[in-house]
């Protein structure tokens, strides 16, 4: 029986994805060629589109790990979780995850960590920044008022964190010639962000990083400097806010604070 | 209201370049003479730099948006989401030309990133016209649809390809854009006259031109032309374009080169073949004129 418009076209989805052929072959002229050889053709270019769409997400791993591999384990990526939507700049938010459980890849260990890296710079590049937190406003609060202020990270702001030096690795990786790189140095800490320059990334300390990851959760002033003591006992508050001028890391929360407060 | 800082935003019967990425620095730099610039709206909608250098460009360059991720074929209607993105677009760029495709790519929620063919049936033609009409109706606009390149006919097809496309446009009101090596391909992978499917198209509503390369691929010994962008314009098209601009005057000409990206220089030499046939065109209405 001849299926529904979208009948047909659910079945040829399943059939490009994976699935098989055959299942479509019915609904095609044959003469001269198989209609599994012209799905075919289908089929190739829908893997490699979105495959070649990955690599320009990730050219990084795709470096690291070399070209062939590469596509294979986008092929694998693609078949499991094809885009949702057509902008394909924004394809690969579950890749670094796909890595970090794909077996072949396990003896690169920090693969998984410098796709999650790249990933974090397009996610910057293409979200608008909000307001920044004015340090001029929040010294003007009341000490009771700022230390229960709650904090937020910018939107257009990611923090990382991982066990290898991805930052290095990423950074030598724009280079022709990439230098070595030792890997026992240990891991980073970073904030990335971007301005209308591009994508900035920069490593912060342990206490730094718990300052801001504190302020992701949404906990007051006082409570992030408690986190970030206990995780670092030579945090200071001070160079955290100047990683916050030059950066913009914390959202302007006494703006919608107030704003609030003057609705009640 | 045209942004004042804007080029003028009509597409001149001219030959264009379409912008593609490792073109983007040169381009912002040198600002060749070409007389008009095509973009796939997908790489601008999220946007970022890319978005910031085509509002920049906008002041230098009338621009068409070429669409991908419309899915104008689909038997669902179109994505609301992916609609109001192209709107915005639109409303940030004053587009001269807004064009999409007579193909679908969007099945179950699932983008798959290829023109896939349709089904030539009332039902599919039924679902294209709706879609159009979506479109159109946000857009406060009309648009232009492409012929597709197909490897495959659908044994259900009720009509020829050509015959769904003039019904397409005379229902929706829509224009055509002509992609000659679209008909080219297809003419050759399934034994039609592209001549004949040429003249079949109503040309008042042909309101652009698509040119671009192709391969040739053997499989089980039976030639196959597959509509890759990866090369220049074959002899065999641009015959049949001179036959088309000779008969029907000039038309906005856009050479398209996706793949195996060749220098802006060749990019641009390649559209200045086009435009010289347009160019001589323009000269015989001249002389006609004078005459």
């Amino acid at each position: 029986m001849t299926p529904t418009l979208r009948e047909l076209q659910s079945r040829f989805t399943a059939a490009l994805l994976g699935g098989d052929l055959e299942s479509i072959a019915p609904y095609v002229q044959t003469d001269p060629l198989a209609a599994v050889e012209r799905l075919h053709i289908y089929r190739n270019h829908t893997r490699i589109s979105l495959a070649a769409a990955l690599a320009d997400n990730f050219p990084v791993t795709r470096r690291l790990v070399g070209g062939e591999f590469f596509e294979a384990t986008a092929k694998r990526f693609v078949a499991a979780h094809p885009p949702s939507e057509p902008c394909l700049t924004a394809y690969g938010a579950g890749f670094p995850d796909f890595l970090t459980r794909f077996e072949p890849a396990r003896t690169l260990p920090y693969l998984a960590d410098v796709a999650r890296l790249e990933w974090l710079r397009i996610d910057v590049t293409y979200t608008a920044p909000d307001r920044a937190l004015d340090l001029a406003a929040l010294g003007a609060l009341s000490p009771v008022v700022q230390e229960t202020l709650t904090l937020a990270l910018g939107q257009s702001v990611r923090l990382q964190a991982s066990l290898y030096p991805v930052d290095r690795i990423w950074h030598a990786n724009q280079e022709p010639d990439v230098p070595a790189i030792d890997l026992n140095e240990g891991g980073c800490r970073l904030l990335i962000w971007a301005n209308a320059d591009g994508c900035r990334i920069e490593r912060l300390t342990p206490g730094a990083h718990a300052f801001f990851d504190s302020a992701s959760r949404g906990r007051t002033l006082a409570q992030a400097v408690e986190d970030a003591l206990t995780a670092d006992r030579s945090f200071d508050l001070g160079l955290a806010f100047a990683t916050h001028r030059s950066t913009g890391a914390l959202a302007d929360t006494i703006g919608a604070t107030s704003a609030h407060e003057g609705n009640r | 209201m045209t942004d004042p800082r804007y080029a003028a935003a009509a597409i001149p019967p001219q030959a264009g370049i379409g912008l593609r990425h490792p073109h983007h620095r040169a381009m912002a730099e040198i600002r060749p003479p070409v007389s008009w610039l095509e973009v796939h709206s997908e790489n601008f909608m999220r946007g970022g730099p890319p978005l910031g250098l085509l509002t920049d460009l906008r002041r230098d360059y009338p621009v068409s948006l070429h669409g991908v991720g419309l899915s104008l074929g689909s038997a669902e209607p179109i994505d609301k989401t992916h609609l109001a993105r192209l709107k915005a677009l639109t409303d940030r760029i004053e587009p001269g030309l807004v064009s999409e495709h007579v193909s679908w790519s969007i099945a179950d929620g699932t983008y798959l990133n290829d023109l896939l063919p349709l089904p030539y049936t009332a039902e599919a033609l039924d679902a294209l016209v709706a879609n159009i009409d979506r479109a159109q109706n946000a857009l406060g606009r009309t648009i232009l649809i492409e012929n597709p390149s197909t490897y495959l006919q659908f044994a259900d097809s009720e009509m020829d390809e050509a015959c769904f496309i003039v019904e397409a446009l005379r229902r929706s009101g829509c224009g055509l854009l002509l992609d000659v090596n679209n008909v080219f391909v297809s003419a050759r992978n399934h034994g039609f006259d592209a001549a004949a499917y040429i003249a079949a198209m109503p040309a008042d509503r042909i309101g652009e031109i698509h040119l671009a390369g192709h391969s040739l691929r053997t499989i089980r010994g039976i030639e196959l032309r597959i509509d890759d962008h990866a090369s220049a314009v074959c002899d065999d098209v641009w015959s049949l374009y001179r036959g088309i601009v000779e008969k029907e005057g000039p038309i906005p000409t856009l050479i398209e080169w996706d793949a195996k990206i060749p220098p802006l220089d060749t990019l641009i030499a390649e559209a200045g073949k086009a435009q010289h046939m347009l160019g001589r065109i323009c000269e015989t209405v001249d002389d006609a004129h004078a005459a």
